[in-house]
């Protein structure tokens, strides 16, 4: 598959165009602090981290539902529990060219990519909305003016 | 001229020191552009030295602006000089460009914390967050920390205790067997005498009392 859009964008690595603000969740917090992160911020999804900001999964909207629904019964002690989360997550290095980060959101279907250091520390994270920005923008105002 | 980038809360700063002649402002718009190419539509651009700008430089900022709010974001300018931002206020251009005396106030047109509820809890957010890691900190330290190997001693001691008390147990059971066992037979045997010498009197005043008086 190709992408000449993307292929002139050799040089643009992952870490040039993430969001480095960043909202995460622990394993230990709770379904009601990851429902209301997800409401007040307008996101479907968290990154999630052990103390030292170590990635260790991803938790969306869909595993907070998929949580509920599969509980025996809707009620507020449901809420207190710890988050369910998705434990097998792809993350791109810092440094992955642009054009492999976009193939990556094309092929796999993602709707955001977190991007990790060397050391496999969370540095930050890219969304579909992100991509469509930068795509607008570079074909808005070309390199060469 | 320099340019300096910075970013907070997602915001990038664009530092101006220096005056901006057209060729400074070539570079700025290059700075500019690869800011917005990598995805980025919220800006402030901070001309902390600048007095003025010639009418051609403040359109090329007003598009720059356009631009950034086609897709929510904002070219904001923060500039301590009055003329300066009275100058993008009096562009014949849609939509105005926002003009603020500081880097502080221009960020606060993308929305500062306690703004809005959402702003709000993201402080609170940051601080929950804050907390968890420490939480999780001193639930790994447990694990293979500090904590954690005074918890394990702890709990041999304990065990060890356990040992201690059943040990205990069972030396004061022994210490009920007289520890004379020669004197204490000796008694036995004593008492049997006595016994058997209540048991012949009892036998004599028994065939005393069969004979009649």
């Amino acid at each position: 598959m190709s992408h000449p859009v993307i292929l002139r964008e050799m040089s643009t690595q992952a870490k040039e165009i993430m969001s480095r603000e960043l909202l995460t969740a622990f394993k230990n917090s709770t379904v009601e602090e990851v429902l209301k992160l997800f409401m007040h911020h307008r996101i479907t999804g968290v990154p999630v981290v052990d103390a030292n900001g170590k990635m260790i999964g991803v938790c969306s909207e869909y595993d907070v539902i998929r949580q509920v629904a599969k509980a025996k019964k809707n009620h507020e002690g449901l809420y207190q529990k710890p988050i369910q989360f998705s434990r097998k997550v792809e993350a791109v290095k810092e440094t992955m060219p642009l054009k492999d980060v976009v193939r990556r959101f094309v092929n796999k279907k993602f709707r955001r990519l977190p991007v990790i250091d060397s050391k496999g520390k969370l540095v930050g994270i890219i969304t579909r909305r992100d991509l469509m920005r930068i795509f607008y923008y570079q074909a808005r105002l070309p390199e060469d003016g | 001229m320099k340019l300096k980038l910075t970013e907070m809360r997602g915001i990038q700063i664009l530092s101006v020191s220096g005056g901006i002649d057209d060729a400074a402002f070539a570079v700025l718009k290059a700075g500019i552009t690869k800011i917005m190419r990598s995805g980025k539509n919220r800006i402030v651009l901070e001309l902390a030295e600048v007095s003025a700008l010639s009418d051609t430089t403040a359109m090329e900022l007003a598009t720059f602006n356009k631009l950034a709010k086609e897709l929510a974001g904002e070219v904001v300018i923060a500039a301590a000089n009055e003329a300066l931002r009275s100058q993008f206020l009096g562009l014949q251009f849609k939509p105005t460009v926002t003009a603020k005396a500081s880097v502080e106030e221009a960020l606060q047109v993308f929305g500062s914390p306690g703004e809005s509820p959402a702003a709000g809890s993201a402080e609170v957010t940051a601080l929950r967050q804050e907390l968890q890691a420490l939480k999780q900190k001193l639930l790994d330290g447990e694990k293979g920390g500090e904590i954690g190997k005074l918890r394990r001693e702890h709990a041999e001691f304990q065990k060890a205790n356990v040992l201690l008390r059943e040990q205990i147990e069972q030396m004061l059971i022994a210490r009920r067997t007289p520890a004379d066992e020669p004197g204490f037979l000796e008694k036995i045997r004593g008492l049997e005498s006595q016994l058997e010498e209540a048991f012949g009197k009892v036998e004599q005043l028994e065939a005393a009392k069969a004979k009649g008086p």
